[in-house]
């Protein structure tokens, strides 16, 4: 499934790029996380609790930086998970656009379910992800006002 | 000849231990101090292993050792030699197992499994095999000229073709020209599981001595350990393979399963005993299933009937590993000819690799799914040409004695008789006779048949043997190998003995676990050969035993061998029944009434090996494959609800050329079941992929399994019996022949009624419904007008 | 039910068995979020097994005496108690002649042993698209009371399940009773499944109508077509208003085949449904209205 949107934040463009091209501060925006270590090349290994109603299911992600320019900044991710027998995975592109005092941070996302879940529950996960996204760049807009 | 034990309906030996649950199977078995595997499995279809960080799984309390494919990089396999124990370098479907964590407890090894972290950088992966075919494909085994597979396969290194099986007779290009008719038509068939209720499991104990000694819920012993000596390089007499009960099997267990990595584990993890034990999602994901397939098929016919040119190209989808599917392949190859004599036939069979779960033989080995291409071929050329779809196979048929098959093999004179199994099979439905009204005007009913033939895949040096020997009471144990997995084929063998010795039959005795170190060797229980070699190798046997048993008795009565007789129990002279001495008194030895004794336990032994079968020509396929041929059909009348594409079996018969029955009992069963099996795969089972090769319904929840309310409303079983001059009394083998005819008959009865060509399994009610819709939408119309106008109360029809 | 998990073992867990309705609801108000209720525990067991639910402490309420009990009162209707299991409620005599929809229902769910099992609030409260209980309870107006330790609230089943997996009920709830009104005199109702080929129904369908010559009240409910069990309101409203029943049976039912939202998903496809719903619709109708 492929979704995009975009959030203006209240703070200069470096400052936003120093915040979501670390690791350890974007991690804090995803909901859920458990516990989570941070290894080279900016590989994340997390483990996240999912809320979807009264499920409550625990998913083991890792995400790395495919490509990443601070000059243009621009980012690409690519995300992997596997939990209650079925997986995840998928690709963010990040782009920030300067504005007057504040940034235009767009992103894209693609992401796949699969396995038993991803087909049986298929427009149940495809609503929470793209719930859980929005969520993310909405934290994210918030750290940085 | 009327026998005591010979043709009559005996109940399985073993069908009070299983009933009241006593039946010791290999899930039931713990050992001392035994610790318990889990897998862990690959989440990516293909992509090379970076890194395996097991540090917080072995954190978990309880966790002992956690294993991965570098630590032991063995490749494996019967006929392919394709599979590693755990991956090494890449994993190459989802479900690959990748490490295996082994702790104390099954909850420990259970949350350790999850924490287990693999690094993968994703390969370009492809899941249908049209398009691994494709010369830019990415390749899934670029090391397959490494592999130590069988002379009798033909991988093609640099692709993903993991055997290309070619079958040449006649001129195809003359036969098409010469052919009034051509039909072209494409067929599908959807992998699927074997679904047996005992799953896969193992217990291996590698001792520090080096001995190896292996549970296993498998189908034979000698394959087991015959693969694991030759890859793990351990002398065979220090591997010990046993099996007791087990709960199903259906060709699935065939070859090498988890015995060889369990071995490992036990080695890794200090030489204690460790028990692997497959989910049923794992059963559904990891471990190998029937194989799909696409077949392109091109068939010429004369205006008579008869069936000219035959040029069929079958595609394999046989996923990672294809190690017992490239036999399948084969066999789908040489089998496609069917009961038919035609002149010229072009057959290629590739197996070829995906990234999807691996594969293996199941029941039937290929031979429904040629059949489902060619039964289907033989009703659209009757449509065509205007001839009853009886009457155009009565034409083409084989005829023993002279025809030749396609593999150039020339149809033996007792092979059996084909004619007459399809007289009965057109008697026994009603052919010709049109069908009562249906229940309601929106459904339709109709009649279908289909013919087969198959023997057992098998190379040609597949040997059987038995070993017989007798206790002080002269009760016999038979040491034998024979696999047996619901068959009931050791009742068989075990009438058999009873009846040469005119002993009863609960003097015979066989253990119900099989042994590498205590059981006679038999190559393997596969094919429907059970009966057959392994009873040619008892009858062997007992003919030795006797001959030594005659030996002693001569001495004793003074008498020549030739004028003794065995009957009820006791050694006679020919014309003077009270010159006699009882079993008793010579299997241990005669002692004299002065105490002089002579002979010695009586030991009989018996062999079997295939004197006449042949290779297959690497290039061409001829040659001389199988030990027998067992021609049979299957015909039913269906309902078929317009409205729904729900089908209903009314009535299913199945007719079969046994040879000889020695079992009526089991003969019926083997057709209950098959027609049952059958029927649940042609219209209703189905593995369903994702777009990244993830096994989407891998549980009984979303595969379903026909239930009792599915299976057909009558079944009628007809035996023939032409006997088999080299058979065990005259018998042939039975038990995968039932299921091979039911799909092309169900999707003939669909054809001949309505004209809708069912080309793709499985036939359930949505598919069904969809394929209507697409060829006749005038039916669909009507039914749903039939449906809405009808006068009477409509009771609850759904 | 299952899906896709390769464990045997169940995560650890505390389990109580409360023997009056208030120990259990102090129960679940210390533990809240940490516990969850069982019944049958056919749903719950499951979910555990899959990972998809590791509650802490299991609070099992089958030795509740008031929650084993089915009660009829003519003009209040019917209550059923949350551990009453679905085999007791196919043996009772007043859902069989009143409730046809809802004991068709329970005869056709699952299989005789999970109905030994499962209790209908507990499916209910699974929420699943595929269960069949809330069809025939919506069709009937049934409402569902939820308790905790200072509140008792009384909601229709509709609302109750607010979407897959997700129903109204706070971590300090009990979902205790099932109250369904008493049907109007002239009601006829009927419950239809299609699970031809699936374990799961492809397609399920309650109809309720009051009077069966001028209809008054249309019920048309649907389950397993969509993620949450859904009404055909411009179908009801064309049998509501039509001068000419049996000629509006095949326009309602084309109608409701085209205006609920239907799923595609790994047991059938949205059009194949879409068929399978005009089908039931014109069954059930005609077996209402007994065209002849």
């Amino acid at each position: 499934m492929k979704f995009e949107g975009k959030v203006v934040i209240s703070s200069e463009i470096n400052k936003v790029w120093d915040f979501i091209s670390d690791p350890e501060k974007i991690i804090q925006c995803i909901p859920g996380i458990q516990e989570y270590s941070v290894g080279e090349g900016k590989r994340v290994t997390a483990k996240i609790k999912v809320s979807i109603g009264f499920i409550k299911g625990v998913f083991h992600a890792s995400s790395k930086v495919l490509e990443e320019d601070s000059t243009k900044y621009t980012a690409k991710l690519s995300l992997t998970g596997s939990g209650a027998g079925s997986g995840f995975n998928g690709i963010v592109d990040i782009k920030l656009n300067r504005m007057d005092g504040s940034t235009e941070l767009i992103w894209a996302a693609d992401v796949n379910v699969s396995g038993p879940l991803g087909s049986l529950a298929k427009p149940i996960l495809e609503g929470y992800v793209r719930k859980l996204v929005e969520q993310l760049f909405d934290c994210v807009r918030q750290k940085l006002a | 000849m009327s026998f005591k034990y010979i043709g009559k309906p005996i109940p399985p030996h073993d069908a009070f231990q299983k009933v009241t649950g006593t039946a010791t199977y290999t899930i039931d078995l713990e050992l001392p101090g035994m610790l318990y595997a889990k897998l862990v499995t690959s989440t990516v279809p293909h992509a090379r292993i970076k890194k395996i960080d097991v540090s917080r799984a072995l954190e978990v309390p309880g966790v002992v050792k956690v294993v991965t494919g570098r630590d032991y990089p063995y490749r494996v396999g019967m006929y392919a030699g394709d599979r590693d124990l755990l991956a090494v370098d890449k994993v190459t479907w989802v479900g690959h197992p990748v490490a295996a964590v082994i702790a104390e407890t099954l909850e420990a090894a259970e949350k350790a499994m999850d924490l287990v972290d693999v690094e993968y950088e994703e390969l370009p992966a492809v899941f249908d095999p049209l398009e691994a075919l494709k010369p830019d494909a990415p390749l899934i085994h670029e090391k397959m000229e490494e592999y130590r597979h069988s002379p009798a396969f033909k991988p093609v290194p640099g692709t993903n073709i993991a055997n290309k099986f070619t079958l040449i007779k006649g001129d195809i290009k003359k036969g098409f020209e010469e052919s009034d008719e051509i039909i072209e038509e494409e067929f599908h068939i959807s992998h699927v599981s074997h679904c047996y209720m005992e799953v896969q499991n193992v217990i291996a104990h590698y001792h520090l001595d080096g001995t190896v000694e292996i549970w296993t819920s498998w189908q034979n012993v000698a394959p087991v350990r015959q693969i694991m000596a030759l890859s793990l390089g351990i002398t065979h007499n220090k591997i010990i393979v046993r099996i007791p009960f087990v709960g199903g099997g259906f060709g699935g267990k065939a070859g090498l399963g988890w015995e060889a990595l369990v071995a490992i584990l036990s080695k890794a993890a200090g030489h204690r005993p460790v028990k692997l034990v497959l989910s049923r999602k794992e059963q559904f994901s990891s471990a190998a299933v029937r194989e799909g397939f696409h077949a392109f098929a091109k068939a010429g016919f004369k205006k008579d009937g008869r069936f000219n040119a035959y040029n069929v190209k079958f595609i394999l989808d046989a996923g990672a590993y294809a190690d017992y599917t490239v036999n399948v392949g084969r066999a789908v190859g040489y089998s496609a000819d069917g009961c038919y004599e035609i002149p010229n036939i072009y057959v290629e069979s590739l197996t070829v690799y995906t990234n999807k779960i691996p594969t293996t033989a199941l029941r039937g080995f290929g031979y429904p799914e040629s059949h489902w291409v060619l039964e289907q071929i033989m009703d659209r050329a009757a449509k065509k040409l205007g001839i009853d779809p009886a009457e155009i196979r009565l034409m083409n048929l084989l005829k023993p004695g002279h025809s030749y098959m396609g593999t150039g093999e020339r149809l033996r004179e007792d092979a059996g008789d084909p004619k007459k199994v399809l007289t009965t099979l057109v008697d026994e439905i009603g052919w010709g006779k049109p069908s009562e009204k249906p229940s309601h005007p929106w459904k339709i009913r109709a009649k279908g048949l289909a013919l087969f033939v198959k023997g057992p895949a098998q190379p040609p040096n597949a040997a059987s043997s038995a070993i017989l020997k007798f206790n002080e009471d002269a009760s016999i144990d038979l040491l034998i190998a024979t696999g047996n997995f619901g068959q009931g084929t050791i009742t068989a063998l075990m009438q058999i003995v009873a009846e040469e010795f005119g002993l009863p039959l609960e003097k015979i005795r066989v253990d119900y676990v099989r042994d590498t170190h205590k059981s006679a060797y038999t190559w393997q229980t596969v094919g429907s050969r059970g009966l057959f070699t392994d009873g040619i190798a008892v009858l062997g046997a007992i003919r030795d035993a006797k001959k030594q048993i005659f030996r002693v008795a001569s001495e004793v009565l003074r008498c020549p061998e030739d004028q003794l007789e065995l009957v009820d129990g006791e050694v006679r002279v020919k014309g003077k029944p009270w010159e006699k001495i009882p079993l008793q008194d010579i299997v241990m030895g005669y002692t004299y009434p002065n105490g002089n004794s002579v002979g010695g336990p009586i030991i009989g032994r018996g062999v079997f090996m295939s004197t006449h079968t042949t290779y297959l020509d690497p290039d061409t396929g001829q040659g001389n494959p199988t030990i027998f041929h067992t021609f049979g059909g299957t015909a039913v009348e269906i309902e078929v609800n317009l409205l729904t594409g729900e089908i209903n079996i009314l009535k299913a018969v199945e007719v079969l050329d046994l040879g000889k029955v020695i079992n009526p009992l089991l003969v019926k069963q083997q057709i209950h079941s098959g027609l049952i099996m059958g029927t649940s795969i042609s219209l209703y089972e189905q593995i369903k992929f994702d777009e990244r090769g993830w096994v989407i319904n891998p549980n009984f929840t979303s595969y379903y399994l026909a239930r009792i309310k599915d299976i057909p409303r009558e079944v009628v079983g007809r035996f023939i019996e032409t006997p088999q001059l080299d058979g065990p009394y005259g018998a042939r083998g039975i038990g995968e022949h039932t299921m091979i005819g039911v799909a092309p008959a169900i999707a003939n009865a669909i054809f001949n009624s309505i004209g809708v060509k069912m080309n793709k399994l499985p036939m359930n009610p949505e598919n069904v419904w969809r394929t209507i819709k697409e060829q006749r939408p005038d039916l669909v119309e009507e039914a749903m007008k039939k449906f809405s106008e009808h006068r009477e109360t409509v009771e609850m029809i759904i | 039910m299952s899906f896709g998990a390769p464990y045997f073992t169940l995560p650890e867990f505390t389990y109580h068995k409360p023997k009056t309705l208030k120990e259990a609801l102090e129960l679940l108000d210390t533990y809240r979020d940490e516990a969850k209720v069982m019944a049958g525990g056919v749903g719950l067991v499951a979910f555990m097994k899959e990972r998809l639910m590791s509650p802490s402490h299991v609070i099992d309420i089958k030795e509740i005496p008031e929650l084993k009990r089915v009660e009829y009162r003519e003009g209040a209707g019917l209550k059923i108690g949350a551990a009453v299991t679905l085999s007791e409620l196919e043996n009772n005599e007043i859902i069989k002649k009143k409730y046809t929809a809802l004991y068709q229902a329970i005869k056709k769910a699952a299989d005789p042993i999970i109905r030994n099992r499962a209790t209908l609030v507990g499916n209910i409260c699974e929420a699943l698209p595929w269960v069949d209980g809330p069809i025939p309870l919506i069709a009937y107006n049934a409402k569902v009371e939820v308790m905790s330790l200072n509140d008792v609230r009384l909601i229709p089943v509709s609302d109750f399940i607010k979407g897959p997996v997700e129903i109204d009920l706070a971590p300090n709830e009990i979902a205790t009773f099932i109250h369904v009104p008493d049907p109007p005199p002239e009601s006829k109702s009927t419950f239809l499944k299609f699970n031809t080929g699936s374990e799961f129904a492809l397609a399920t369908m309650a109809a309720h109508v009051v009077g069966s010559v001028k209809p008054k009240e249309v019920y048309l409910v649907y389950g397993a077509v969509s993620t949450k069990p859904v009404r055909a309101s411009e179908a009801e409203r064309i049998i509501l208003t039509s001068e000419n029943i049996k000629e509006a049976i095949v326009e309602a039912a084309t109608k409701a085949s085209q205006e609920i939202d239907v799923v595609s998903d790994v047991l059938a496809s949205e059009d194949y449904r879409r068929h399978l719903i005009k089908v039931l619709t014109i069954n059930a109708l005609k077996s209402i209205f007994e065209v002849s």
